[in-house]
């Protein structure tokens, strides 16, 4: 388990008449009733997190939510999910829900002693190196298939004019540069859509994830890797280089993959270019990666 | 914002204690959670230290981490003899404040009390035991690691909802720094009239460790006199209402009570403000000095063990081990009728039930209890048990627990019993004759001992007596 140095959440909600106690169990004051429901992370049954509210199901079918209006306050919110979420390692069998988020999950992280030597930098993520990653990464996945899809046009309007406008012999000098610009124009345009696609997913993982814009504090180590929000950090927690698979350099981040989904982020711009170099040597032969 | 100590005094059942919550401390001693390094790996073990201060105390190691019954390995690796002089003056303080005056047990512990780390104690006054559970006097029984019985979270024999005391001793001082005029003084309180006491918070199952006591200990055992100790004993736990849960594993479990060994506290009498800081405080929190403590640990500087004067060695094997307290919980008495019904190999006598369903666990616990309040009866009941083939299953069990007993009457009968074979012999004929073999070996030592010290005194010396002769065979037993 990780992220058992941060102290338990209390949350209480006037409307309801409920006082939760989130820490090594999940606790529930009802009304005026001194006995709490006290649970074990493992009976219950799944937890969840929305863009509004924590919801937590119990085994015997009973839920409570908490709404983040009772947590106006940022950072109790992220501790409550990282004990939420370190809890939940000891226990896979409970089912969590949350939205896409650019941080790692904090189930992944296991508990460790810190790293004596470490790449340790903190900052917070912008817009820009996320989204041109997103379309650095698109391109790699797409790229051929942008490609591909702007021939294929080219093709299509070729033929079209060829069938369907004047004379090819006559006019063969007019339908070559119109086919090629419409088959890079059209391309061009669904690139751009994609691009803007991209950022329209980075906006909506902004409003989704409340650390997003929080300072991180990012660790590449011997032992394992991490990035978590600093006000978090105790350099005790990581995620062990054995639980991941791959990593993807663009210009501007650094991205750790696991199961074919990105789970780090390491914006390159907290480095000098001498150490982005050593990260990319290190992260490499850490992944056994060529 | 310093510490803050809330003290509570409550009474649950006949057990007295005070309740006493700690907060904002800088948490001096307690249990540090020990995690891997890039070069380690834990695999399913649970890894613990116990320290004072920046100094790791006792290496706590459990092989099966998702066994709540499982014991742990224990091993001495630094002394409290390391850390600062006032912190051990505290400790002094609160051991002879409350030698002196027993009845103001809180007052005594309130310095104490301020170094633990933030967490919900139990604190009252206990008899202690300063062994290691297993017959072996505490301060020097630690320098290897090894498991030790009794020292599981839960006990299997006690049960979950059962008190029981955390009454075997851990030392945190090496015990090279043993010295006969340290104990003197305690000495000569006890023989004045005086109560002398220690200082003990509990660490697992049945085992606390000693903080400031270890001569006055020494003194209690010399004297044959009780030891007291004000004992701390941290809250960890929650006590479920399990019931129903066979049938329908939806039911959800009902918290009745905060747990430790010495009292199961129900929730509803425990005041809020406890209760919630409990339920807030997160237990494997690791220490503040961590890095510093993983540093020393992995150093390995270890303790060395010195040797103790022989008296403390014999009257440490008098005293009762684990197994003997732990049948105590069973058992309040045992009639012959009871005794003549499991050596019929019988669990139940005018249809209820003597111990236990379990024929063996019958004989174990009834072996451990006959042990404890009557060796006499325990002998008789033991050797029956293995003259009868009929209870062939518990045989070893009952071998085991006579073969570390160097007694004539065990050796007598197992001479008989080697020339007259009356039992399975591929369980119990090795187990025999290796304890004749060692008997022999020693008595005859024993006697060339004897006859070269007459020869050389030219003393008159009557014939050896056979105590004699057995208190040394029991040394030289122990040693070997």
């Amino acid at each position: 388990m990780a992220f058992e140095n941060i102290d338990g959440v209390k949350i209480a909600s006037v409307e309801t008449e409920q006082v939760f106690l989130v820490g090594d169990t999940f606790t529930v004051f009802e009304g005026e009733n001194p006995i709490p429901s006290i649970y074990n992370w493992a009976d219950l049954k799944s937890v969840g997190e929305s863009k509004t509210e924590f919801s937590f199901e119990t085994a015997d079918s009973r839920v409570y939510k908490i709404g983040f209006h009772l947590i106006p306050d940022i950072s109790r919110r992220l501790r409550l999910r990282a004990i939420i979420e370190g809890n939940l390692a000891k226990h896979p069998s409970v089912e969590y829900r949350h939205l896409k988020r650019i941080l790692m999950n904090k189930t992944n992280y296991t508990s460790c002693d810190a790293p004596s030597r470490a790449f340790v930098s903190k900052g917070v993520y912008n817009e820009k190196e996320i989204s041109y990653s997103n379309v650095t990464l698109l391109n790699t996945r797409l790229g051929k298939i942008f490609i591909l899809t702007g021939i294929l046009i080219t093709i299509s309007v070729f033929l079209f004019c060829f069938f369907f406008i004047g004379d090819f012999m006559e006019n063969y000098k007019y339908f070559i540069p119109i086919s090629t610009f419409c088959g890079v124009i059209i391309s061009m345009f669904i690139y751009i859509a994609c691009a803007i696609m991209a950022k329209f997913i980075y906006a909506t993982l902004l409003k989704a994830d409340s650390a997003l814009d929080r300072e991180i504090t990012f660790t590449v180590a011997e032992d394992g890797f991490s990035a978590i929000e600093t006000e978090l950090h105790t350099g005790y927690d990581l995620v062990r280089w054995a639980d991941v698979a791959y990593f993807v350099e663009t210009n501007y981040v650094f991205i750790i993959y696991k199961d074919q989904k990105s789970v780090f982020w390491l914006p390159k711009r907290l480095f000098s270019k001498e150490r982005q170099r050593e990260i990319s040597d290190f992260i490499a032969t850490r992944l056994n990666q060529k | 914002m310093g510490v803050v100590v809330n003290t509570t005094f409550m009474s649950v059942g006949e057990r007295e204690f005070y309740l006493v919550d700690v907060k904002g401390s800088q948490g001096y001693i307690g249990v540090t959670p020990v995690t891997p390094s890039a070069t380690e790996n834990f695999g399913n073990t649970l890894h613990e230290l116990f320290y004072i201060a920046d100094e790791p105390i006792i290496n706590i190691i459990k092989n099966n981490k998702n066994d709540p019954f499982a014991d742990k390995l224990l091993s001495q690796v630094g002394s409290i003899h390391n850390c600062s002089m006032s912190l051990r003056g505290v400790l002094g303080a609160a051991r002879d404040s409350y030698s002196t005056n027993p009845q103001g047990l809180i007052k005594s512990a309130q310095p104490v009390l301020e170094l633990l780390r933030d967490g919900l104690y139990v604190v009252h006054a206990s008899k202690m035991i300063p062994t290691d559970g297993a017959g072996n006097f505490f301060w020097n029984a630690y320098s290897m690691r090894h498991e030790v019985y009794g020292t599981g979270d839960y006990n299997s024999v006690i049960g979950r909802e059962s008190n029981y005391n955390a009454c075997f001793l851990i030392p945190s001082c090496a015990s090279s720094e043993f010295n006969e005029t340290n104990v003197r003084p305690y000495l000569d309180k006890i023989r004045t009239g005086n109560q002398v006491g220690g200082v003990a918070i509990q660490l697992c199952g049945m085992f606390s460790v000693l903080l400031s006591g270890h001569s006055a200990a020494t003194a209690s055992i010399m004297n044959d006199t009780d030891f007291r100790c004000i004992l701390i004993e941290p809250v960890r736990d929650i006590l479920f209402d399990e019931t129903g849960r066979d049938t329908n594993p939806e039911k959800q479990p009902v918290p009745v009570a905060l747990s430790c060994p010495f009292v199961k506290i129900p929730i509803e009498v425990v005041p809020e403000d406890m209760l919630t800081g409990f339920l807030l405080r997160r237990h494997d929190k690791k220490a503040s000095n961590y890095d510093t403590l993983k540093a020393k640990l992995k150093s390995g500087r270890g303790t060395a063990r010195r040797a103790l004067p022989q008296e403390i060695y014999d009257k440490s094997e008098a005293l009762p081990d684990c197994k003997m307290l732990e049948s105590t919980h069973i058992i309040q008495s045992l009639s012959d009728e009871q005794i003549s019904a499991l050596l019929s190999g019988e669990t139940a006598l005018d249809g209820e039930t003597i111990i236990s369903p379990n024929y063996y666990n019958s004989v174990a616990i009834a072996c451990n209890y006959l042990q404890y309040v009557d060796f006499e009866k325990f002998l008789e009941f033991a050797l029956a048990i293995i003259g009868s083939p009929d209870l062939a299953a518990v045989h070893k069990y009952v071998l085991e627990r006579l073969a570390g007993i160097m007694n004539s009457k065990i050796y007598r009968y197992f001479k008989a019993l080697r020339e007259n074979p009356m039992v399975d012999s591929q369980e119990v004929m090795p187990i025999v004759s290796d304890y004749i073999a060692r008997y022999d070996g020693i008595a005859d030592q024993f006697q060339r001992e004897s006859y070269s010290f007459n020869n050389k005194k030219n003393s008159k010396a009557g014939p050896t007596s056979i105590s004699k002769m057995e208190d040394f065979i029991r040394r030289k037993n122990r040693s070997n």
